[in-house]
């Protein structure tokens, strides 16, 4: 089920109030039952594979609990290798298998090739199989009891509101929430609902639209020029944040109604003044996942400086791989790792030009220089991201380049820029108000109840008269 | 919270849902006064459609319809009034939503529907494009099960009137404040201007790669009979386009047995090599621009009189397998 679907409009409230009737003992049931009906409306059956890896998760916890010394390694790696192992088969098997037989025609072996399956990805699948991977883990390094209510500990993957596109919460965060009475607080209700009411705006109003000039432009890159491939890059930062961060408003506004906190998922990447920073503030709960569980099991900074940089690019690289079985994400991770690495390296020669230019003396004009690198090197990384193959990517960098041209616009696509230039800027002044403020979202949050009130119908009826009501999924449920 | 915040915050809610409502209806109020008082372009041609034309003939299809057929030029050779109801994006969809309006108002003469070579192609955005006419929705019953097909709930949705003014409002302020800078039409036609340089390519159009799609063809077959029906003569056509389309036969096969099977003269003149000679004629690779309008509308005037003048039948009798007119009589016109 989407959240911008007309189903969670009656989901929501229905699922919500029942909830707050039920007696506490029955509410984990009904929250389990509520996220099966949220995870069957996409494909029902692959709401076996989510049983499958929470039994075996279930298990390996209580195991690893119970257990000493090596068995307790072995029940962990089981609990990987099976989570793992379902990524592999249903993301990654047909992404390596097409390149072992593109590798065996090259090397001209014309054996039979391995064979292709033909399924599609189960949606959310990486989200709720990290979820799972960080609570086995978590009860091996003794930071979390393992689970004995089954029920619970299904919740705790399945919780609906952040199932399929996260925030990836951690155990010692979520888990002991689905035991605490949450009686209804109107504070919180209001504060989920206009997270709620902000994260449809950026998605219906802010992505979707944009969404129709970035497709237009990246499915058809040899008819556009350099010009129209920038804008539709531009288009493409904007659209990605949109969608996923409005994605993860919803989301944290849903639980929070309901009384539960996810974490933080975004803070405003786009003023992030580096890449180190910008990763700090894009995708949190996934940087962290794999800061605790990858970058620092392979040693982090505290080796020689060779390996850290090797460690640093590892990461990235298999964050890519995370995103989609496809070079194209492969490549986006490699550039990010790149550019990780040049900062560190290029760290003292850029202080040095910063002394003894001028630019540094003004902080402010400095700051805004940082800002705008950091966003232009993030928008040439997501052309790899968005790209349909690795060759659009490398034609689009090359015209954009080498091809820039007159704007060719029919009337739709003016239109559609002009709507999006009013949702791009009515997100930079509340992105903008929120950096340099304490508040969440200016007028949704005023101490007036009669300016926060106008400003919900405000919202409502943006939503209404500039949304975008058939823009289909999140971006973030292939991964 | 104590009970006391729990009264402020329901009174609060009601009073906002009262409000939302108001507004609603209010707001929505304004925006189809502006809507219907736009005069120019194709909110005006549309709006005449769908409300008020009772010409004698139509001209139904996507913006190949309306850039390809002057109307002008039908009214003054079959001294029948016209009116170009085609397009810009627009599908058999539009076509039939238009047409219901049309037939509950008046009985045309003729129809004469254009369609695309990759009409038939499985493609969401078609359905998102009927948004054109939600506007409509209220007073137009005869188009609302065609409107519904948009999404499961369209028929809640459109009880919000704003939500039937969606992504409208910046045309509406556009055309109102500068009705001189809504697009061109002269009864519906939309003149191009500009000259194709390129040279005749493969058709490699993504869309004729796609499925067909079975709303679709239902939707021409019901469309076919509902004209039928009222005993108003149709002519379905697909107009020339500068490619070389030999890959993507789909669309065009089945509107050809569909045609058939109903007895209606289907007109294939997507492939006339008079029209693959020349690029000059073409605004770009699928649409003729007015020099080339005025080329083809000519021969299609001179295809449709026999039907007009009671030698109908030689048409339909005729073997519809690609034309339902002689090509040499066509090409010596041109």
């Amino acid at each position: 089920m989407l959240f911008n679907s007309f189903q969670f409009l009656v989901f929501f409230p229905l699922v919500t109030i029942i909830y707050f009737l039920l007696p506490h003992k029955f509410r984990w049931f009904h929250l389990l039952l509520a996220s099966c009906v949220f995870y069957a409306a996409f494909i029902p059956i692959y709401i076996l594979i989510l049983f499958f890896t929470i039994l075996i998760d279930y298990c390996a916890g209580i195991a690893i609990e119970n257990s000493q010394g090596g068995k307790r390694k072995l029940f962990l790696t089981t609990s990987i290798i099976a989570n793992v192992g379902v990524l592999a088969i249903f993301k990654y098997y047909n992404f390596f298998t097409n390149n072992i037989n593109e590798l065996l025609n090259q090397l001209h072996i014309t054996a039979h090739g391995l064979p292709i399956l033909n399924m599609i990805l189960p949606i959310g699948l990486s989200f709720h199989t990290f979820q799972a991977m960080s609570y086995t883990i978590e009860v091996y390094r003794g930071n979390q009891k393992a689970e004995r209510h089954l029920g619970i500990y299904a919740l705790y993957v399945m919780f609906y509101p952040q199932l399929v596109a996260g925030p990836i919460e951690r155990p010692q965060n979520i888990l002991h929430q689905f035991y605490e009475k949450h009686s209804p607080d109107a504070i919180l209700i209001e504060n989920g609902l206009r997270k709620m009411l902000w994260g449809l705006v950026m998605k219906v109003v802010i992505a979707d639209r944009v969404a129709i000039f970035v497709n237009a432009i990246y499915n058809n890159v040899p008819e556009n020029n350099g010009t129209m491939l920038l804008l539709a890059s531009f288009f493409f930062a904007i659209q990605i944040y949109c969608d996923f961060a409005g994605y993860s408003y919803i989301a944290i506004g849903a639980a929070q109604v309901m009384g539960f906190d996810l974490m933080t998922n975004f803070k405003r990447p786009y003023f992030s003044t580096s890449i180190d920073m910008f990763w700090k503030r894009w995708h949190i709960s996934l940087s962290t996942w794999f800061r605790d569980y990858l970058y620092i099991p392979l040693g982090g900074n505290r080796v020689p400086v060779p390996r850290w940089y090797f460690n640093l690019f590892i990461v990235f690289v298999v964050s890519g791989l995370w995103h989609g079985a496809n070079w194209t994400y492969i490549i986006w991770g490699a550039l990010n790792g790149f550019y990780l690495i040049f900062a560190i390296v290029s760290k003292k020669w850029r202080d040095s030009f910063n002394r003894v230019s001028l630019i540094s003396r003004n902080p402010v004009i400095f700051k805004i220089i940082q800002i705008v690198t950091t966003f232009c090197l993030v928008t040439f990384a997501w052309i790899f991201f968005r790209a349909n193959t690795v060759t659009d990517a490398f034609l689009i960098v090359k015209k954009i380049f080498t091809e820039l041209g007159p704007l060719s616009l029919n009337g739709s696509l003016i239109l559609t820029m002009l709507y999006a230039f009013s949702g791009i800027a009515l997100l930079f002044l509340v992105e903008l108000y929120m950096e340099y403020s304490s508040r969440e979202v200016p007028l949704l949050q005023h101490s007036s109840v009669y300016v926060k009130y106008a400003s919900y119908a405000v919202g409502i009826v943006y939503i209404l008269l500039f949304g975008v009501f058939d823009g289909g999924q999140f971006i973030y449920f292939q991964f | 919270m104590q009970s006391t915040s729990w009264k402020a915050l329901s009174i609060r809610v009601i009073l906002f849902i009262v409000l939302m409502i108001l507004l609603d209806i209010g707001l929505g109020k304004v925006l189809k006064y502006n809507y219907l008082k736009i005069n120019g372009g194709a909110t005006k041609a549309c709006t005449y459609v769908v409300n008020e034309a009772k010409d004698d003939v139509f001209i139904l299809g996507s913006s190949r319809a309306s850039h390809h057929y002057k109307s002008s030029l039908i009214q003054d050779s079959l001294h029948l009034t016209c009116f170009n109801a085609g397009r810009d994006g627009e599908g058999i969809f539009y076509s039939y939503a238009v047409l219901k309006c049309i037939l509950a108002r008046t009985t045309p003469k003729l129809i004469l529907l254009d369609l695309t070579t990759d009409e038939f192609a499985e493609d969401e955005n078609d359905y998102s494009k009927l948004s054109f006419l939600t506007p409509y929705y209220d007073t137009h019953p005869e188009m609302q099960p065609i409107l519904n097909l948009r999404s499961n709930y369209e028929w809640v949705k459109v009880k919000s009137s704003l939500y039937q003014y969606n992504s409208t409002i910046i045309k509406i302020i556009g055309d109102r404040l500068r009705p001189s800078a809504a697009e061109k039409t002269e009864l519906g036609y939309m003149p191009l201007f500009k000259e194709y340089k390129g040279t005749l390519e493969m058709a490699d159009n993504p869309k004729s790669r796609l499925p067909l799609d079975t709303l679709k063809i239902n939707c021409l077959k019901s469309l076919i009979r509902d004209v039928k029906k009222v005993g108003c003569k149709l002519v379905v056509i697909t107009s020339p386009v500068y490619l070389d389309m030999s890959n993507c036969p789909k669309s065009m096969e089945v509107a050809k047995n569909i045609c058939a099977q109903e007895q209606v003269p289907y007109i294939n003149n997507s492939q006339l090599q008079a029209f693959m000679r020349d690029p000059s004629i073409y605004a770009d690779q699928y649409h003729l621009n007015d020099q080339g309008a005025g080329i083809m509308t000519n021969m299609v005037i001179g295809e449709i009189k026999p039907l007009l003048s009671g030698q109908a039948t030689y048409i339909i009798d005729r073997n519809l397998q690609t034309s339902a007119l002689n090509k040499k009589d066509t090409l010596s016109r041109l």
